[in-house]
C-alpha cells in the first residue's frame, strides 16, 4: 500500500518533497491556482516553472486544472437572442432623440 | 427581421465612419467629450460596446439563469453604459467598466426583490480535489472532463451561491483579473481570492458528480 520506495509516483509527491529534490510539492500547489490566473508575482514565477518542469504529478494536476477551466469556458457559450441587438439599438435611438445610424 | 443579425450587425459599422479618438487628447477626458458630438459619441458608443453585447449576455444568463431577465439585464446595462459614456474616460477599461454596470445593474433589478440571504460553502468544501478523484477511474483524467456537457456545466455553475459563481464566471469564463474582479464586485481582492478558491472547489465537486452521473468515474467507495 504505501508508495514510500516507488519513485516519483504521485502519492510519494503530493504534499511532500520530490524525489527530483526540485522544490516542494506543498509550496507548488498552494502557488498554483494563481500561477494559472497569472497572479502569481514576477518573483515567484521562477520557482514554480522548475517545479513544474521537474515533477510529473504536480504538472499533471497542473494540466488538468487548466483543462477543467477549459471545458467551463468552452461550455457556457449562449446564443444571443437574434432580436436584441436590433432592441438595443433601437431603444439608444430613442434617448439619442435621433434615428440613428442603422434607420 | 429577415436579414441575419449577423450582417446588420457587419453592416452598421462598415457604414459607420471611424472615430478616430485622438491620443493627445485622452489626457483629459472632460476636452474629448465636450468636442464630440452626440452623433459622434454614438457612433464611437457603437464601435466600442456594441461588440460587447453578445459576452454581456452570456454574463446576464449566468447571473440571472433566464433569457428574458437576462436580456433586461443587458438592455439596460447598455442604456446606462450610453448614458455615462462621456464619464468614460478612452483609453482606460472598458470591459470592466461595461461589466460593472451589468453587476451593478444585476443586482439592483433582480438581488433586492430575491432578499436572498448570501449563501455560503461548506467548509469540508476546502479539501476536495476533483484531480485526485478522477485519477481513481479506469479513464484517462482529460475523457472524464469531455463527457461533461454544456447543460452540465451551467446548472453546476448555477447551483453555486451567487458571489462564489460571479467571481468563477469572471475569472473562468471572461477571463477578468482579480483586481478587475474586485472594482466589478466591488469587494477587497482578498474576497475575491477566496471566493474564487472556494467556488473553483464547489464547482469542481458538483462536476465530478456529474461526471459520475455519465458513467466515467467512480462513485465513491464504489470500486469493483
Amino acid at each position: 500500500m504505501s508508495g514510500a520506495q516507488t519513485d516519483g509516483t504521485t502519492e510519494d509527491a503530493v504534499g511532500g518533497n520530490c524525489a527530483e529534490g526540485s522544490g516542494n510539492c506543498s509550496e507548488a500547489l498552494r502557488d498554483l491556482e494563481r500561477y494559472l490566473d497569472g497572479e502569481l508575482p514576477e518573483s515567484d514565477l521562477g520557482s514554480i516553472r522548475d517545479h513544474l518542469a521537474a515533477c510529473y504529478p504536480c504538472a499533471d494536476r497542473a494540466t488538468f486544472e487548466e483543462q477543467l477551466r477549459a471545458i467551463v469556458r468552452e461550455r457556457c457559450v449562449e446564443r444571443t437572442p437574434p432580436d436584441l441587438h436590433a432592441a438595443i439599438r433601437e431603444r439608444l435611438d430613442v434617448m439619442s432623440g435621433d434615428p440613428g445610424p442603422s434607420a | 427581421m429577415t436579414s441575419g443579425t449577423g450582417s446588420e450587425v457587419a453592416d452598421a459599422s462598415d457604414t459607420t465612419e471611424r472615430i478616430e479618438v485622438d491620443p493627445a487628447r485622452e489626457v483629459d477626458g472632460t476636452l474629448l467629450r465636450t468636442e464630440l458630438t452626440d452623433a459622434q459619441r454614438r457612433d464611437l458608443f457603437e464601435q466600442q460596446v456594441m461588440p460587447e453585447v453578445d459576452r454581456l449576455y452570456g454574463a446576464a444568463m449566468r447571473y440571472t439563469h433566464d433569457p428574458t431577465e437576462a436580456q433586461d439585464v443587458v438592455q439596460e446595462t447598455v442604456a446606462k453604459a450610453f448614458q455615462s459614456f462621456h464619464q468614460f474616460q478612452q483609453g482606460t477599461n472598458l470591459r470592466a467598466w461595461l461589466y460593472r454596470i451589468l453587476h451593478t445593474t444585476y443586482i439592483s433589478m433582480y438581488r433586492k426583490k430575491q432578499r436572498r440571504p448570501q449563501e455560503a460553502l461548506q467548509e469540508s468544501i476546502d479539501d476536495f480535489s476533483f484531480y485526485d478523484e478522477a485519477r481513481t477511474g479506469d479513464s484517462a483524467e482529460y475523457e472524464v472532463l469531455e463527457t461533461i456537457t454544456d447543460e452540465q456545466v451551467k446548472e453546476a455553475l448555477a447551483d453555486l451561491p451567487e458571489a462564489f459563481r460571479m467571481a468563477v464566471y469572471l475569472a473562468d469564463v471572461e477571463g477578468f483579473a482579480y483586481k478587475e474582479i474586485a472594482e466589478i464586485m466591488d469587494t477587497p481582492i482578498g474576497t475575491v481570492m477566496s471566493r474564487l478558491h472556494r467556488g473553483r472547489k464547489a464547482l469542481q465537486k458538483a462536476l465530478r458528480d456529474y461526471a459520475e452521473d455519465n458513467g466515467l468515474i467512480d462513485s465513491p467507495g464504489g470500486q469493483a
